[in-house]
């Protein structure tokens, strides 16, 4: 089957699944609220969901290959703990108790050197977002004593760290601006993966203004030989993308898509400084605003957020939406918002599907009228034997 | 409502008023409002029309998902379009039968999952084989199910604009074949064993059987046996060759297999649409075949005109072997084979060579077939769900009566042989009310053995017929020709004779080589009993048979039907002959034995699924008599114990009394103690087998020396077990324990000398317990 990328409905929040032909899966950010794990929620199980999508390996566990914090924002990593395995692979639970099902095994860990800072006031981390420091800390230190990880113990960090904290870790570091298909120590065919930030700190005083508008790992996934790009950057903001945009437009198939999900959830401030809610006549960034409508003929842009309402809401923010149907009109491209997918009473994955053209939406399908859309459990008549 | 929903519903009233309101198909308004209702269907509907044979046609369009960049041409890369015109074809009998799918007659064939051509009026129509399965099962399944279609579809198109219909990873998709007028049937691992690397052609013969359903013919041809024949007038001369049967006409036809090169590998998919010969040339081009099957054809040609064959058409069966890429889908060979029959039409002369050599015209017509696996043990075995692995060794089976037969005859549908089928009974028409088999009519008197030896070989297993006496055989000094000395690995016996039975029983297992199960009915088939030997026959059928009467003390509805001595009788199967047989019905049997079978197919499937004890399986007909409760009951090895006297009396004892003997002997220590002995006397064996012991009555004397058996109550007991087991368990003798150890002592014999006497002359048993094991003085009573 070809390669796929799923978009999970997680209200303002991030999780997006890539399932390659070859059966190895990367998982963006995650944010399982308690709440959607609840059948009679209406709003979409998306632990199930995931679930149903993963491989479990030969001692019956559920894995990804990857999985890529973007930042440590807690609608980035919320369920961390709940769901996945974190520590070595040696102390892994297989009988859980009742109730709870197995955790994930994460294969190997993408993070930013973010996991070295120290919690401050300015940097208040989630337990979740704790956790999975901690599990970084614990492959990075794997690594520094035996120069080597296997499964479950390794660890990529996306861009140098300041002051020489990455020094030694070169054979576990991408730098920005590399590209990589290196995936839980395999070379992949299907996939290369493009690092374009965390934007590197440049001067003292940038720090402040990276941390406020939510510096994340952004990267352009290319599939099938650069027949499907796609771009994904976290939350950050209108700062980082004006910055990008300066790096480069002289070399602008680096951050082209066909799809793009709207960073920070379709929030104003990716692109503009001004506020959506108070500035009588917000004005866009043209820079940033460059930086994200390299889009190509046909493209794509995903909210993953909240339905997107005409007001002053931000994120998700009518205002951004906005700007991004007019530049995907220029490309006939369409867009499209997890919380209204299929409609906003009824929310459900959303997946692409890679070919040689580019991305390909779903096709909306007759839903069943016995089937658990109506009323929970299906009334599908088994098949016998005559 | 929509604005395009209610333009077509009022077309339809208007069509309605001008044709005959009985004309339209009950289901027509319904169906178009469900598909008006799919998400993908572009509103209004095109066309509605009423069809001649009642059905009715509905002609919309389906938006297709095209990939990002495709969109703006409105077409992918494969040709499919945003948005694709549907003709749903709706038979009279919907919704019993689903509607057939066409797309438009342009659209790119070159696809997997593509179903050969359909040609409505003058136009050829690409059918999409969107559902693994049956369409009108996937319209019930559903409460809405013409939807679900309608999804399916929207699934394929979709898959189809991004070349995504098929996954190299599950392999080769063959070209469907699934709606053919007929088919044929070959062994595909022999034909793959005449592929060579350069491009060539062999032929075979093959029967066929052609007919006509509805002005429809049908051809199913059957490959005799994947041995080449030459091209030759004779081979002709059997066109004539016709037999009519019940089925349809049987005819001796041609088949011919023909492949290209090694270096010719095709990846593309052709829609198959091959009306003629001139187009199966064509297609034999694409495939790298052509200069094989154009020989071959014009060597039938030349053969055909040799023969002074006077009939102006001959069908000839052509298999075009295509080398895929990959191997193709739940098979390791990447060998595609795509069969065409050929109605060859004598002509002067064709296109491609002089009319001196080739007669066959290029306008003769060409039908796919489709394509069966022979049946082989492969076959029978993946059908039936059994791995493919299994151990050598033949199953015997000893009766082929309806126990044996039916046992058999399961075994033989999930892919097991080499059978060695002994019985030397001829088949009797009374024996079809329960027999697995049914015999010719015009053939009497074939042995049962021989009956069901032929019907295993026509599932192609192998099968051989005994027709003797079991007991003679083994009796007989001829080693040789004893099937019970084989490499066996299951002996299935279920002839319904004690006499068997005890016979079996007393081979050594170097003469019965092979686990013996032993299978029989009781009771009108209220009981059915299977005996599994343990390892080196220990414990061996009648020991195990021995525990079934002991069960039966604790069980007096088991006791009684095992002591039924009306259940056989003798049913008269003509005047003036008569059979001792069981009068129960087929289904009855066929309960019993497909328990029996599961059970055999176990032992011979597992990788060693033999157990590791003797088994003893008392199956009890439910109350409501429709099925069969079984309960194990498993049995360690035997002890036995032989004399060493000129009459070399035997002595079984079950590992259960002997642990109850050891353990008496522990608990009185330095005192000596025995007891009652019961179970079943053989004369003909010189076998005691102890089934069960009887305790010691209160008065008996236990002494350092001496054991001096009680009466007070024991003429009672022993008279209540042997009641109770139906008569099946008598005394023997008694037993009693040495623990310093040593032989019978003179008090021992002495003792003996007071059984001797027993009423009726029966031979009496002393056994003796000691801890470094028994010893037994036997008292031969009347055969002294």
């Amino acid at each position: 089957m070809a390669s796929t990328i799923t978009f999970f409905p997680v209200d303002n929040g991030d999780m997006t699944l890539i399932a390659l032909a070859d059966d190895t899966t990367i998982l963006i950010d995650i944010n399982l609220r308690d709440r959607a794990e609840d059948d009679q929620d209406p709003s979409c199980n998306v632990v199930k969901e995931l679930r149903k999508r993963l491989k479990k390996d030969d001692n019956g566990r559920p894995y990804v290959d990857a999985f890529l914090l973007s930042h440590a924002d807690e609608d980035h990593c919320r369920g961390m703990k709940k769901h996945f395995h974190l520590g070595p692979l040696s102390n892994y639970n297989d009988k859980p108790p009742d109730g709870e099902e197995l955790k994930i095994v994460i294969r190997e860990i993408w993070s930013s050197p973010m996991m070295f800072r120290r919690a401050s006031k300015n940097n208040q981390l989630s337990e979740d977002a704790k956790s999975f420091n901690t599990e970084a800390k614990r492959r990075v230190k794997i690594f520094k004593e035996k120069k080597s990880a296997l499964t479950g113990d390794r660890i990529l960090i996306i861009g140098e760290d300041e002051n020489g904290k990455t020094d030694g870790l070169e054979s576990i570091l991408v730098k920005i601006d590399e590209q990589f298909n290196l995936i839980n120590g395999i070379a992949n065919q299907h996939v290369s993966v493009r690092i374009l930030g965390p934007l590197p700190l440049q001067e003292e005083a940038e720090e402040e203004k990276l941390r406020k508008n939510h510096s994340s790992v952004i990267t352009q996934i290319s599939f099938r030989e650069d027949a499907c790009l796609f771009l994904t950057g976290g939350d950050a903001e209108v700062y980082i993308w004006e910055k990008l945009w300066q790096k480069k437009k002289n070399s602008l198939s680096e951050i082209q898509y066909d799809l793009l999900l709207a960073p920070h959830h379709c929030s104003w401030h990716t692109l503009s400084y001004d506020s959506w809610s108070e500035c009588k006549n917000p004005q866009v960034n043209p820079d940033a605003k460059s930086a994200l409508s390299q889009c190509r003929e046909g493209g794509f842009i995903i909210s993953s957020s909240k339905p997107i309402k005409d007001d002053k809401n931000d994120p998700p923010c009518w205002g951004a939406k906005k700007e991004y149907l007019a530049f995907l009109k220029k490309n006939e491209g369409r867009f499209y918002c997890t919380g209204e997918y299929p409609s906003e009473k009824n929310q459900e994955p959303l997946t692409f599907t890679i070919s040689k053209e580019g991305f390909q939406s779903p096709s909306k399908k007759s839903v069943s009228i016995t089937g658990s859309a109506v009323i929970y459990g299906s009334t599908r008549e088994p098949k016998g034997h005559g | 409502m929509a604005k395009g929903k209610r333009k077509t519903l009022k077309e339809e009233r208007d069509r309605r008023s001008n044709t005959s309101r009985k004309n339209i198909h009950a289901e027509a308004a319904s169906a178009q409002k469900i598909i008006l209702s799919h998400p993908c269907v572009k509103k209004p509907l095109r066309h509605f029309t009423v069809l001649p044979d009642g059905g009715f046609k509905i002609e919309f369009d389906i938006k297709v998902s095209l990939p990002s960049r495709a969109n703006t041409r409105g077409k992918s890369a494969t040709g499919v379009r945003a948005w694709e015109p549907i003709v749903l074809m709706f038979p009279t009998a919907y919704p019993y039968q689903a509607p057939i799918v066409l797309l438009r007659p342009d659209f790119n064939g070159t696809f997997p999952h593509i179903n050969p051509i359909v040609i409505s009026g003058q136009q050829r129509f690409i059918s999409p084989c969107i559902y693994d399965g049956s369409l009108s099962d996937l319209l019930h399944q559903e409460g809405d199910g013409l939807s679900e279609i309608l999804n399916q579809l929207s699934d394929w198109l979709d898959k189809a604009a991004i070349d995504d219909l098929i996954d190299p990873k599950q392999g080769w998709e063959p070209i469907r074949r699934d709606y053919t007028a007929g088919w044929i049937q070959y062994d595909v691992s022999r034909f793959e064993a005449y592929i060579q690397s350069e491009e060539g052609a062999c032929a075979f013969a093959c029967r066929a059987l052609r007919k006509s359903w509805n002005n429809e013919q049908f051809n199913y041809a059957w490959v005799i046996d994947e041995k080449p024949v030459s091209v030759t007038p004779s081979l002709i001369d059997n066109y004539y060759y016709h037999k009519d049967t019940f089925f349809g006409r049987l005819y001796q036809h041609v088949t011919v297999l023909v492949w290209g090169s090694s270096e010719l590998i095709n990846d593309r998919y052709l829609p198959e649409d091959v009306e003629s010969l001139k187009q199966l040339y064509e297609r034999a081009k694409d495939y790298g075949v052509f200069n094989a099957l154009s020989g071959m054809i014009t060597n039938l040609g030349w053969a055909a005109k040799e023969a002074l064959f006077d009939r102006t058409t001959f069908p000839i069966y052509a298999v075009l072997c295509v080398r895929r890429p990959y191997h193709l889908i739940g098979n390791e060979s990447s060998l595609e084979f795509i069969p065409y029959l050929i109605e060859c039409k004598i002509a002067d002369r064709t296109g491609y060579f002089p009319a001196s050599i080739a007669m066959i015209s290029e306008d003769s017509r060409v039908t796919p077939l489709g394509q069966r696996y022979k049946i082989t043990k492969k076959v029978l075995r993946r059908m039936s769900g059994v791995k493919e692995s299994m151990a050598n060794g033949s199953i015997v089976n000893i009766g082929c009566g309806s126990v044996g037969s039916k046992i058999a005859m399961h075994l033989a549908k999930s892919g097991h042989d080499p059978f060695i089928l002994v019985d030397n009974a001829v088949f009797s028409p009374h024996n079809t009310a329960r027999h697995a088999c049914v015999p010719p009519l015009e053939i009497p008197g074939i042995p049962k053995a021989a009956l069901l030896t032929d019907e295993i070989r026509r599932m192609r297993l192998v099968a051989e017929a005994v027709v003797e006496d079991i007991v003679e055989i083994c009796k007989g000094q001829k080693m040789s020709v004893n099937p019970l000395c084989g490499n066996n690995r299951l002996v299935i016996e279920s002839t319904g004779s004690i006499a068997v039975r005890d016979m079996l029983a007393s081979l050594p297992s170097g003469r019965l080589v092979g686990r013996l199960l032993h299978a029989v009915l009781y009771g009108q088939g209220k009981i059915g009993i299977m005996a599994i030997e343990g390892p080196d026959r220990s414990p061996n059928v009648n020991d195990l048979v021995l525990n079934l009467y002991d069960e039966c003390i604790n069980d007096a509805g088991l006791a009684s039907v095992l002591s039924e001595k009306s259940s056989v009788r003798r049913q008269e199967v003509g005047q003036g002959c008569g059979s001792q047989t069981m009068v129960m019905p087929d289904t009855r049997i066929s309960l019993f034995a497909s328990g029996m079978a599961q059970r055999a197919m176990q032992i011979l499937t597992n990788n060693d699924g033999r157990p590791l004890k003797g088994e003893l399986w008392i199956g009890k007909l439910t109350d409501n008599e429709l099925g069969v409760l079984w309960k194990l009951i498993e049995v360690g090895p035997t002890e036995t114990l032989r004399l060493r006297t000129e009459t070399r009396w035997e002595v079984r004892i079950s590992q259960r009394v002997s642990r109850i003997m050891y353990e008496e002997m522990n608990k009185w220590r330095e005192t000596e103690t025995g007891g009652v002995l019961m179970g079943r006397l053989s004369l003909y064996n010189r076998c005691f087998n102890i089934a069960r012991l009887v305790e010691a009555p209160l008065d008996s004397k236990r002494s350092r020396n001496l054991f001096v058996l009680g009466t007070e109550g024991l003429r009672h007991r022993i008279q209540e077990i042997h009641d109770k087991s139906g008569g099946m368990l008598a005394y023997l003798g008694t037993w009693h324990t040495h623990p310093q150890g040593g032989d019978a002592s003179d008090i021992d014999k002495h003792m003996l000398g007071q059984l001797r006497g027993l009423p009726f002359g029966a031979p009496a048993l002393g056994l003796i317990v000691t801890p470094s094991g028994f010893r037994a003085i036997v008292d031969e009573g009347k055969l002294a």
